[in-house]
């Protein structure tokens, strides 16, 4: 994060929370970690308005602090990450509405404005005694896309008949796909923070039984890993609790399984109180009687891994209907639905370092078979007539089989006769990279296998071809398996295993964010410096006259087009001396391409852009201060033809087109943020 | 070895082709020697035992052998090579021979190594580290060369500011053409153009379903003139025969598709377009295809082995690709890195988001 990274956080603080904590905020992003008298020094306000300011954004994630165990002392740090997403709030919302109702939205954006709340306190907020002031205030700052002055509108309309049971409803919804997060401890610490901490917590390296100096800090490593893994998602104890959430089981409550006596899982269910406010020995049961109720002093927060998992793949299907075709998207977006469960962050670590460099290890990453989408696609009539066929017609279907399998037919096609080596060998080899979860499909398409329909038949279509519902859609996985970006990976039918498919979601986003580094050079310079660029990343470091006889461009084009592109950062030249001398005449010039570099650098004119965007803004709402106040006065709203005059009506309403342009803006450059540094 | 027959007559008249009769003058015997050697394919190397085996020498004596062909030499119709250390000799044609004689010293110098350079051509630098003679007397050698019309300058592709000569009857080879891309050693950037339109219709109609157009532009068919509708059908051959443009609504083939073109199809393609004089190569065509996937109008499928057009491309059919940061004012904007809160510009006051907000 940059300079103008940091100014863009702070517009968005200050736009959303005021002056008194953008000010701190700021001081904490200019110095870094400050103890609270440093503080106060660096942004002259008394001690009190500065503690006031910290709990503010301590409540919304935005400080992080630490209290070190040596020295007692606490540290404040801000929390740029969260910061920024500020400027999703409308996304989320939108979001979780279309996922699961327009109440969670409601509630995402009301946590998004509290940074955390406590089940009980929301419930109470939405219940029958809700104070009309809070309401204004939670709807009218919805998040920054939307229109202060249209939420306001829009709050009054809203009804208040929301049942306890529909509450409890949506918070587990929101709880079961993740939308929403417990909070811990944790979360309130800065990453390297959280580091030290767990490192405190887990064995010394001595302390492991392995053979060398390296085993005994792999296997602490590890250990680290997994604590800082289970602060995260809140997982420490029991894990089973959040896999039955997960899972759907909304009713954790039951009555057949005895139950431990609920010390751990007190704990389980409220770290904060335990650990931040400390009230001991009560116990909090998680689920109360016969319906789904969260035990209500479980503190929420909104889960931003998640939203930016689904963020991508709102990308991606968007992509997929832009560069293959809108059905094809249509089943691309049934895809990323069924493995969204699985995928908690965009970004996720390999559990196991060694695996870094094992991409070919499909096996091991969330999959989803084609019966389930098959099933999960109801309408598939507009899928049919989307594919083009050749002139005569003739398709190679042979060529997505199994590689075994096709081996198999070819044997026994020239045999005649089953040759039982052959369907052993293949029974073990799959058998070791298959996964133990598909137990159940697995008999079933095993029998598939013995019965061998068209297994057997070398002539034959697979055997389902006479399900065009069926065909229709593995068509278009296949289009999408096919494509040059590698939208998806197939792993073919085996002896035990169905046809799955899964989404090597790193080689993926490699992939679509080179795309719109091009996309985004293309359009500013040039088709030809699109085709310099990529040559440049095709054959790495290049001399110029190389490059000129590659590119097929005359020289004085080509530097026409090189200038640019190196004055704009977005490749560089190295100077490589032939001798000592360091004569221009004996050096020869290389150019290259670095995407990272690339990258980096287009950030850091997207955040700018931003901060401009929004800087703009402001000085537009601030010509019309005035009138915005006015007519956001309670005795105003819904009356302003009567209290408004016609030149203040003219210039609320141009201020509220050019505010939604910006903001419009402002969220598109954040959907280039998002895939350029999130996905 | 090349080949030098422009301009120069078949067959070496004055030589009689006598044969070694009784006791010969050596002048004679010079000739026979020459003679029975010219009859010989061009370029062809003799070595003593080859020259011994004409049974011209007489005795096969090798002081004889020296003083003839040492002769030849000077009056250049032989050339004294060496190979592997030991002497050997090629022909020189008569018309050469005497084209040489007419030369001065220098001048044959320069002559026998742009001739050896043949169709590749010798750098003005290289040939003056070679002949080892100084910079005017070569540079007058050259000039009177190529007043004699005897070699030429060419421009190289990769080295277009280097002098370089080859003899005047020799076409450049391609390494210093650079092939069919380039005319007079300039890119011929227009050609490449059009050939790489042509071949990028191709490919777009063979990698994309473009489905029969809606309704209306059938009805508007029947209201049309027998003109315009026959005009709209050749149109329609023409389409079909050459490829297609791009177009929103076509949709991808099915998977097992199996004509996506590859190298050699749309090289096969190109040369039956006649659009090229020159036969295109398929290193040729490959090239132009790498180049219209650098320019991301085509990708590469199956491994590398097939091409399909990319569905959307920048700037065509007025469409932009919608791009946030380019679309922004700031994105385009001439004074971005100077832009600053606070500063002589910023946003506060900025013209340019005046305008956008204006529009
Ligand atoms: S605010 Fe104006 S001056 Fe500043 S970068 Fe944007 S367009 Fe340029």
């Amino acid at each position: 994060m940059s300079r103008h990274a940091y100014e863009l956080c702070t517009l968005l603080v200050d736009d959303t929370y005021g002056e008194l904590t953008s000010r701190i905020f700021e001081v904490l992003l200019c110095y870094g970690r400050l103890s609270l008298p440093a503080l106060q020094h660096h942004t002259h306000l008394s001690y009190r308005l500065v503690k006031h300011g910290l709990s503010v954004l301590v409540q919304q994630h935005l400080v992080l602090w630490y209290t070190s165990s040596d020295d007692h002392l606490t540290l404040y740090e801000a929390n740029t990450t969260v910061a920024y997403s500020l400027v999703r709030s409308g996304k989320y919302i939108k979001i979780a509405e279309a996922q699961a109702g327009e109440f969670a939205g409601k509630v995402i954006s009301d946590l998004l404005l509290l940074g955390h709340a406590r089940v009980g306190d929301l419930v109470q907020a939405y219940g029958v005694g809700q104070s009309r002031s809070t309401h204004d205030r939670l709807a009218a700052t919805r998040g920054p896309p939307s229109n202060p002055l249209s939420g306001l509108s829009e709050g009054r309309n809203e009804e208040q008949s929301v049942t306890l049971e529909s509450i409890y409803g949506t918070l587990c919804d929101l709880l079961r796909t993740e939308s929403v997060s417990r909070v811990h401890l944790s979360h309130f610490r800065s990453d390297a923070d959280n580091r030290s901490e767990a490192e405190k917590l887990v064995p010394k390296p001595e302390e492991y039984k392995a053979k060398s100096k390296r085993e005994q800090d792999a296997q602490h490593e590890a250990a680290v890993k997994r604590k800082l893994k289970e602060w995260k998602y809140c997982a420490d104890g029991e894990e089973g609790e959040v896999e039955d959430l997960r899972k759907g089981k909304k009713r954790l409550h039951q009555d057949s399984e005895p139950r431990r006596p609920d010390q751990k899982r007190q704990r389980l269910y409220s770290p904060l109180i335990q650990e931040v406010v400390g009230i001991p020995g009560e116990v909090y049961l998680p689920m109360l009687g016969e319906t789904d109720y969260l035990d209500s002093n479980l503190i929420l927060r909104v889960n931003h891994a998640k939203f930016v998992v689904l963020m991508r793949n709102d990308h991606l299907v968007d992509l997929a209907d832009r560069i293959i075709s809108t059905s094809t998207a249509r089943v691309y977006a049934q895809v990323l639905r069924a493995l969204e469960p699985k995928v908690q962050e965009c970004r996720e670590e390999p559990e196991d370092l060694n695996k870094i460099d094992a991409e070919a290890d499909l096996g091991s990453l969330p999959q989803v078979s084609t019966d389930e989408l098959v099933g999960a696609i109801k309408d598939s009539s507009e899928l049919f007539n989307a594919l083009g066929k050749s002139d005569d017609g003739r398709l190679d279907m042979a060529q997505f089989d199994h590689p075994k399998k096709r081996r198999k037919k070819q044997v026994i096609s020239d045999n005649g006769s089953v040759v039982d080596g052959e369907a052993s060998l293949d029974e073990e080899e799959d058998a070791s990279d298959s996964n133990d979860e598909d137990n159940i499909s697995d008999v079933s398409s095993d029998l598939d296998e013995v019965n061998g329909e068209a297994e057997f038949d070398p002539n034959a279509m697979p055997s389902f071809s006479h399900n065009p519902h069926r065909d229709a859609i593995r068509n278009h996985l296949l289009v999408l398996a096919m494509h040059p970006l590698s939208f998806l990976q197939h792993l073919p039918k085996t002896s035990i295993l169905p046809e799955r498919w899964t989404i090597d979601f790193p080689t993926l986003m490699k992939n679509v964010i080179h795309h719109t580094l091009l996309e985004i050079i293309t359009s500013r310079h040039g088709l030809p410096a699109a085709r310099l660029t990529r040559i440049l990343f095709d054959k790495g470091k290049t001399d110029e006259k190389v490059l000129c006889s590659t590119s097929l461009l005359a020289q004085k084009t080509m530097r026409s087009y090189l200038l640019p592109l190196h004055k704009a950062g977005m490749i560089g030249l190295q100077e490589v001396p032939r001798d000592n001398s360091r004569n221009p005449q004996r050096t020869n010039f290389l150019w290259f391409f670095d995407p990272e570099r690339c990258k980096a650098k287009m950030l850091e004119e997207t955040y700018k852009t931003m901060a401009r965007c929004l800087g703009r803004a402001r000085v537009e709402g601030e010509k019309v201060k005035g009138t915005v106040e006015k007519a956001s006065r309670s005795d105003v709203i819904g009356k302003e033809e009567k209290f408004l005059g016609v030149q203040e009506l003219e210039a609320l309403n141009v201020w509220r087109e050019m505010d939604e342009r910006i903001w419009g803006e402002v969220s598109r450059l954040d959907d280039l943020v998002a895939c350029l540094r999130d996905f | 070895m090349t080949s030098s027959t422009e301009g120069v007559p078949p067959k070496d008249q004055d030589v009689t082709m006598t044969e070694p009769s009784g006791v010969s003058s050596p002048k004679e015997l010079r000739n026979a020697l020459y003679a029975r050697c010219a009859s010989f394919e061009e370029g062809h190397v003799f070595n003593q035992d080859e020259l011994f085996a004409f049974e011209i020498i007489p005795d096969n004596s090798v002081e004889k052998l020296l003083a003839y062909t040492k002769q030849l030499a000077k009056d250049g119709l032989f050339k004294l090579m060496t190979k592997d250390g030991k002497a050997c000799w090629k022909v020189v044609k008569r018309a050469d021979a005497i084209k040489y004689r007419s030369l001065s010293q220098e001048e044959a110098l320069v002559y026998s190594y742009i001739e050896g350079a043949a169709r590749e051509g010798i750098w003005s630098k290289l040939l003056r580290n070679k002949t080892n003679l100084h910079m005017t007397t070569m540079n007058r050698a050259i000039k009177s060369l190529e007043n004699k019309n005897m070699i030429k300058a060419v421009k190289i592709v990769k080295y277009p500011n280097r002098k370089t000569y080859m003899l005047a009857k020799l076409q450049p080879s391609e390494n210093v053409t650079g092939g069919p891309f380039y005319t007079d050693g300039v890119l011929d950037e227009e050609f490449v153009h059009q050939m790489s339109l042509w071949t990028e219709k191709y490919i777009i109609g063979r990698s994309w379903w473009h489905p029969p157009l809606p309704e209306h532009k059938k009805k508007s068919s029947s209201k049309m003139t027998q003109e315009q509708a026959e005009e709209l059908r050749a149109g329609e051959l023409r389409q079909r025969g050459h490829g297609r443009d791009r177009s929103k609504t076509m949709l991808p083939m099915h998977p097992g598709y199996r004509g996506f073109p590859n190298l050699s199809e749309v090289t096969k393609a190109i040369n039956g377009s006649g659009l090229s004089g020159v036969t295109m190569k398929e290193s040729e065509m490959g090239q132009l295809l790498d180049i219209l996937c650098w320019d991301g109008r085509l990708e590469k499928i199956r491994h590398g082995k097939a091409y399909r057009a990319i569905k959307q491309v920048d700037g065509e059919d007025g469409v932009e690709l919608g791009n946030a940061l380019t679309e922004s004012p700031c994105g385009r904007c001439p004074v971005f890195d100077f832009c600053e809160e606070g500063g002589p510009v910023n946003a506060r006051s900025c013209e340019y988001f005046q305008e956008w907000l204006q529009f």
